[in-house]
C-alpha cells in the first residue's frame, strides 16, 4: 500500500540543540500510529513538522507523493492534515457549538465543499448539554474532547493528536482510546501518548522516540519487551 | 467560482434568530434613531449641523470598531484613512474637476490600496497586536508631514476650501447636502445603514471566525483558516469605511485641514469606542454622538482644556470601564431581568 | 571632504540623541512587552527641567545652570518615570493594549498640563559653549560635538552596565525568559522598576542635550519618540546594541536623505524601510530574544 504521508530525513535544530535528527517515518491509509518516548524525546516537535506549525531545517514531506515541506499550517488542513494540539487548545469566548462550526467552516469554503454538521459530532464528543457554554467555562478534559470533536470538522484524512488524554481520569482515557480506534477505521492517526494504559488499549504500530530519534519501531507488544525503551524512559541511553 | 463565493458568504454570513442580548441591544439603536429621526424638528440649525458631523465621525468609529472590537487589530492611526478620504475628496472635486461621487471613489480606491499595500507587508509578516498598532500610528504621523508639506496639492497647513456639497439628481429627484436638514438625514442614513450592515455580518460564523482569530490565531490557521487574509480584508474594509466618513465628513463641512489625520482624531476615535463598548457597534456609535457634545461643551469653555480631559478619559477607561459603557448597560439590564421574577413571587 | 564631514558629524547628532531615547523605550518593551507611549515626554520633562533652572535666575544665564540641569533633569525624569511605572504600567501588565491606550492618555495629560503650566510659546534654553571648532579643516559649532562626546558615553556606559554587570546580566535574564528569572530568585519586578526609571532618566538626559539646538515646545518628545519606535522595531526589541545600530540606520539615513528630498518624505521613506524590514528581518538587526517577538513571528 503506498504511503499517504511521508516524511524523509526531517531534522530540526534550536540553536545548538537537537530537537529531531533525521527522523523518516510514513503512514497509509487508515494506519494508526503511536508515538511514545520521554519528555523532550523530540514528539512534539515531530508532530509539529507534521502539522505544518514547524518548518524542518532539512528533510521532506510528501502527502500522497506530493511534496508539501514549507507550506504555511492552513494549507495541510486544507489537504486533510489536522492536528490536536497539547493541552486543549480552543476558543475560549465562543461556546462549545460555535468552536465546532467555526472549525467546521475554513477547510469547507477554501475546498469549496459543504460544511459538516456539528450534530453528529457533538453527540460524539459527550458535549450535547455543554453546547451554549462557552469554551472558557467547562473543565480541561471536556475542552480535550472539544478540541478533537474540532479537528473532526475538518474532514482530517491524517488527524494529529498530541496527548489527548492529558488531565483526563482513567475511564475518560478509555472512553477516548476508544473513539480512536473508531476514527481510525476512517482515517490515518497519529497520536502522541503517555499514558501506556491508553497506548496498550490502542494496541498498533508504535515509534519510541529518544534524544530526537527514533529509537525503536514495531507492534506494541514487541516494543513493551524492548528493553531499550525501558532504557530510554529511565533515562538509560 | 462565482458561486463558490456566494456560498461561502451564505455560510460565513447565515443569519440566527436574536438572542436576548441582541435583543437589547436593536432596541437601544431604535430608540436612538427614533430620537435622531426627530432631532431636526428640535434642534437649532447649529445643533443639526454638530449633530451630522457627529453622526459622520460615528460612521468613523464604526470602522475602528469592526476591526479593533471585532477582529482584534488595533490601530493607533486610524484618522489616516479619515482623512485620505477627506483630502481626496477635497482635491478630487476642487483640484480635478470630478464629481463628488468620484472623489468618494478616489478616497476609497486610496486608502484601500493603502491598507493593502502596508498591511500586505506587515500582516504577512506575522505583525500583530501593539506592533500594528504603533506602525499604523506611524504611518498617520508620516502622512500628516506629507500632507503639511506637498502644500501645492494639499494645501499645507490651509487645506483646502470650497469643497462642493453632494448632489444627486435621480430621474428629477434632486437631493443635495447644500441642504441642512437633507445633510443631516443623509449622514443619519448612511451611519445606520453601515451599522447594520457591519451589525448583520459580524453577528454570526464570520463573527466567530474574527474572535477565533484574534484570541487564537495559530489554533485557527491550523483549522484552514488564512488568518493574515483574514485580517488584512478586514483592514481593508475599515480603511474603506473610515475613508467613506472622511470624504462625507469634507462634502458636508466644505473644508479639510492637516488636523483630520493628526494624532488627535485617531486618539479621538479609539475614545469613542472605548467608552461605547468594543465590539458592540451600536455602542461606540452612541458614544461618539455623547462624547462629541461633551467635547464642544469643554471646548466652548476652553480650547487647551480637551485634550486634557480627553487624555484623563483614556486612563478612566482602562481602569474604571475597560468593557465600556455597553458592559455597564448589559450587567445593568440583566439584573433588572433577574429581579423581576422574584418581585412576582409574594 | 569637509562637506561629508559636516553631514557625518550632524547625522551623529541625531543618531546619538535617539539612541539614548530608544535605548529605555527597547529594554521596557523587552522585559515587560508593553510600549509606553508617554516615553517621549521624558525628553520633553528633561528640556524644560533645564529651561526652568536656567531661568530661575531671571532669564540670566549664571555659569553652571546647564550643569545643574543636566544633574536634575535624569532625576525629575526617573521620578516620573517611577511614578508612571507605579501607578500604571505595573497595574496594566499582560493587558498590553490597555497599557497602550493608558499611556497616550498619560502622554496628553502630561503635554497639555506642560502647554498649561509654561505656555505655549517655546523656552528659551543656552548652550554651556558657543562658537565653533575647527576640525580637519571644516568648522563645527563647538555644542553640537559636546552633545555628541556626551551621548557617546551615556551609551558606552550603558552598554558596559549592560553587559558586565550582575544588573545587566539580570536585566537580559528577564528580557528573554521572565518566568525562569524569577524562579531562579531574580526579583523581576523591582529590576523593571529601576530600568524604567533608569530608561527615563537616559530619555530625560536627551531632552537636556536636545534642547539647545530644538524648539523647547510641549510636543517636543513627540517627534524623537516616533523616530524612536522605529529604532527599535528595526534595532531588535530588549537590546541595547539593537538600539544603537537602530538609531544609526535611521538617523544616518534621514540625516542623508535630509539634504537631497523634503523632510517628510525622507521620513515616509524610512518608514517604508522600516516596514519592509520587519518583513524580513522580523527579530531586528540585534536580536534582544525578548519574548514580545512571538509578535513578530513568522507569518
Amino acid at each position: 500500500m503506498s504511503a499517504l504521508l511521508e516524511v524523509s530525513r526531517a531534522g530540526k535544530c534550536y540553536g545548538g540543540v537537537v530537537a529531531i535528527d533525521d527522523v523518516s517515518l510514513s503512514v497509509t491509509e487508515r494506519e494508526l500510529l503511536c508515538i511514545i518516548g520521554p519528555n523532550g524525546a523530540g514528539k512534539s516537535s515531530l508532530l509539529n513538522v507534521l502539522g505544518g506549525t514547524l518548518a524542518p531545517d532539512h528533510g521532506d514531506i510528501r502527502f500522497r507523493a506530493r511534496p508539501i515541506t514549507g507550506k504555511p499550517p492552513h494549507a495541510f488542513a486544507r489537504l486533510g492534515i489536522v492536528r490536536k494540539f497539547q493541552g486543549a487548545n480552543v476558543f475560549p469566548s465562543l461556546s462549545v457549538l460555535d468552536n465546532l462550526r467555526v472549525a467546521s467552516l475554513g477547510v469547507a469554503i477554501a475546498n469549496h465543499q459543504p460544511p459538516p454538521s456539528a450534530d453528529h459530532v457533538i453527540r460524539t464528543i459527550k458535549l450535547v448539554p455543554q453546547s451554549r457554554t462557552p469554551a472558557a467555562m467547562i473543565s480541561h478534559g471536556q475542552r480535550q474532547w472539544l478540541e478533537v470533536g474540532m479537528t473532526l470538522m475538518c474532514r482530517p484524512q491524517i488527524l494529529l493528536l498530541d496527548e489527548p488524554t492529558a488531565g483526563m481520569t482513567a475511564v475518560g482515557a478509555m472512553e477516548m482510546a476508544d473513539l480512536v480506534l473508531a476514527l481510525a477505521r476512517e482515517m490515518a492517526v497519529i497520536v502522541i501518548e503517555h499514558n501506556m494504559a491508553f497506548v496498550r488499549r490502542l494496541n498498533c504500530r508504535t515509534m519510541v522516540m529518544h534524544q530526537g530519534r527514533v529509537a525503536a519501531e514495531g507492534a506494541f507488544d514487541d516494543i513493551a519487551r524492548d528493553a531499550r525503551v525501558r532504557d530510554a524512559y529511565l533515562g538509560r541511553a | 467560482m462565482g458561486g463558490a463565493a456566494l456560498a461561502a458568504c451564505r455560510l460565513l454570513f447565515a443569519q440566527g434568530p436574536l438572542t436576548p442580548q441582541e435583543r437589547l441591544a436593536v432596541t437601544i439603536a431604535l430608540a436612538a434613531l427614533a430620537v435622531l429621526l426627530c432631532a431636526p424638528a428640535v434642534g437649532s440649525a447649529y445643533t443639526i449641523s454638530q449633530l451630522r458631523d457627529a453622526l459622520l465621525l460615528a460612521l468613523f468609529a464604526l470602522s475602528l470598531d469592526y476591526l479593533w472590537g471585532r477582529a482584534h487589530t488595533l490601530v493607533l492611526g486610524q484618522a489616516l484613512f479619515f482623512g485620505v478620504g477627506a483630502y481626496a475628496m477635497a482635491i478630487a472635486t476642487t483640484k480635478l474637476g470630478w464629481s463628488t461621487g468620484a472623489g468618494i471613489g478616489l478616497g476609497i480606491a486610496v486608502a484601500v490600496a493603502l491598507a493593502i499595500s502596508s498591511g500586505y507587508f506587515l500582516l504577512f509578516a506575522g505583525v500583530r497586536l501593539h506592533f500594528f498598532a504603533i506602525l499604523t500610528m506611524a504611518m498617520s504621523l508620516i502622512a500628516y508631514q506629507v500632507i503639511v508639506s506637498w502644500s501645492s496639492v494639499t494645501g499645507g497647513d490651509v487645506g483646502i476650501l470650497g469643497i462642493p456639497p453632494i448632489t444627486i439628481d435621480l430621474f428629477g429627484i434632486v437631493y443635495s447636502t447644500a441642504d441642512e436638514t437633507a445633510a443631516y438625514y443623509g449622514a443619519l442614513a448612511v451611519t445606520s445603514l453601515m451599522l447594520l450592515a457591519l451589525w448583520l455580518a459580524c453577528r454570526g460564523p464570520y463573527g466567530h471566525v474574527l474572535d477565533a482569530i484574534g484570541t487564537n490565531e495559530m489554533r485557527a490557521r491550523t483549522l484552514g483558516y488564512n488568518t493574515s487574509l483574514h485580517l488584512l480584508i478586514a483592514f481593508a474594509v475599515a480603511a474603506a469605511i473610515a475613508a467613506l466618513a472622511g470624504a462625507l465628513y469634507a462634502a458636508a463641512s466644505g473644508v479639510v485641514a492637516p488636523d483630520l489625520l493628526g494624532v488627535l482624531p485617531s486618539t479621538e476615535v479609539m475614545v469613542w469606542v472605548a467608552i461605547g463598548g468594543r465590539g458592540t457597534l451600536i455602542g461606540p456609535l452612541l458614544a461618539t454622538l455623547l462624547v462629541t457634545q461633551f467635547g464642544h461643551a469643554v471646548s466652548s469653555y476652553s480650547t487647551s482644556l480637551w485634550p486634557l480631559v480627553l487624555g484623563s478619559l483614556f486612563v478612566l477607561v482602562v481602569f474604571a470601564i475597560p468593557d465600556g459603557l455597553a458592559a455597564l448597560v448589559r450587567t445593568a439590564w440583566q439584573r433588572l431581568r433577574n429581579r423581576r421574577p422574584q418581585e412576582a413571587i409574594p | 571632504m569637509s562637506a561629508a564631514l559636516t553631514v557625518a558629524l550632524n547625522a551623529l547628532t541625531l543618531i546619538s540623541i535617539l539612541a539614548l531615547v530608544a535605548i529605555g523605550l527597547a529594554v521596557i518593551f523587552g522585559m515587560m512587552d508593553v510600549i509606553n507611549l508617554a516615553h517621549g515626554e521624558f525628553v520633553t520633562i528633561g528640556a524644560y527641567t533645564l529651561a526652568y533652572v536656567q531661568a530661575f535666575g531671571g532669564g540670566i544665564p549664571f555659569s553652571g545652570a546647564f550643569w545643574l540641569g543636566l544633574l536634575l533633569a535624569p532625576i525629575v525624569g526617573a521620578a516620573f518615570g517611577l511614578l508612571i511605572e507605579g501607578t500604571i504600567i505595573r497595574r496594566l501588565y499582560h493587558r498590553p493594549l490597555d497599557t497602550i491606550l493608558a499611556t497616550f492618555g498619560i502622554s496628553l495629560i502630561l503635554q497639555k498640563t506642560i502647554e498649561l503650566t509654561f505656555g505655549a510659546r517655546p523656552q528659551v534654553v543656552y548652550a554651556p559653549v558657543d562658537g565653533m571648532v575647527s576640525l580637519l579643516g571644516t568648522s563645527y559649532p563647538a555644542y553640537r560635538l559636546f552633545v555628541i562626546a556626551v551621548a557617546v558615553l551615556l551609551i558606552g556606559v550603558t552598554l558596559l552596565v549592560f553587559r558586565y554587570t550582575r544588573f545587566g546580566v539580570d536585566l537580559r535574564a528577564v528580557i528573554q525568559n521572565r518566568a525562569m528569572a524569577e524562579a531562579l530568585g531574580i526579583d523581576a519586578k523591582r529590576l523593571t522598576r529601576i530600568a524604567f526609571a533608569l530608561g527615563a532618566a537616559l530619555a530625560s538626559l536627551a531632552g537636556v542635550l536636545i534642547a539647545p539646538l530644538a524648539s523647547v515646545e510641549a510636543h517636543l518628545g513627540t517627534f524623537y519618540m516616533g523616530k524612536a519606535f522605529f529604532v527599535v522595531i528595526i534595532g531588535g526589541i530588549g537590546s541595547v546594541l539593537g538600539s544603537v545600530a537602530g538609531s544609526a540606520l535611521v538617523g544616518g539615513l534621514e540625516t542623508i536623505l535630509n539634504y537631497q528630498i523634503d523632510p517628510s518624505l525622507a521620513s515616509a521613506f524610512v518608514l517604508v524601510l522600516a516596514v519592509v524590514l520587519v518583513r524580513l528581518r522580523p527579530q531586528g538587526l540585534v536580536p534582544g530574544y525578548s519574548a514580545a517577538h512571538h509578535l513578530l513571528g513568522k507569518g
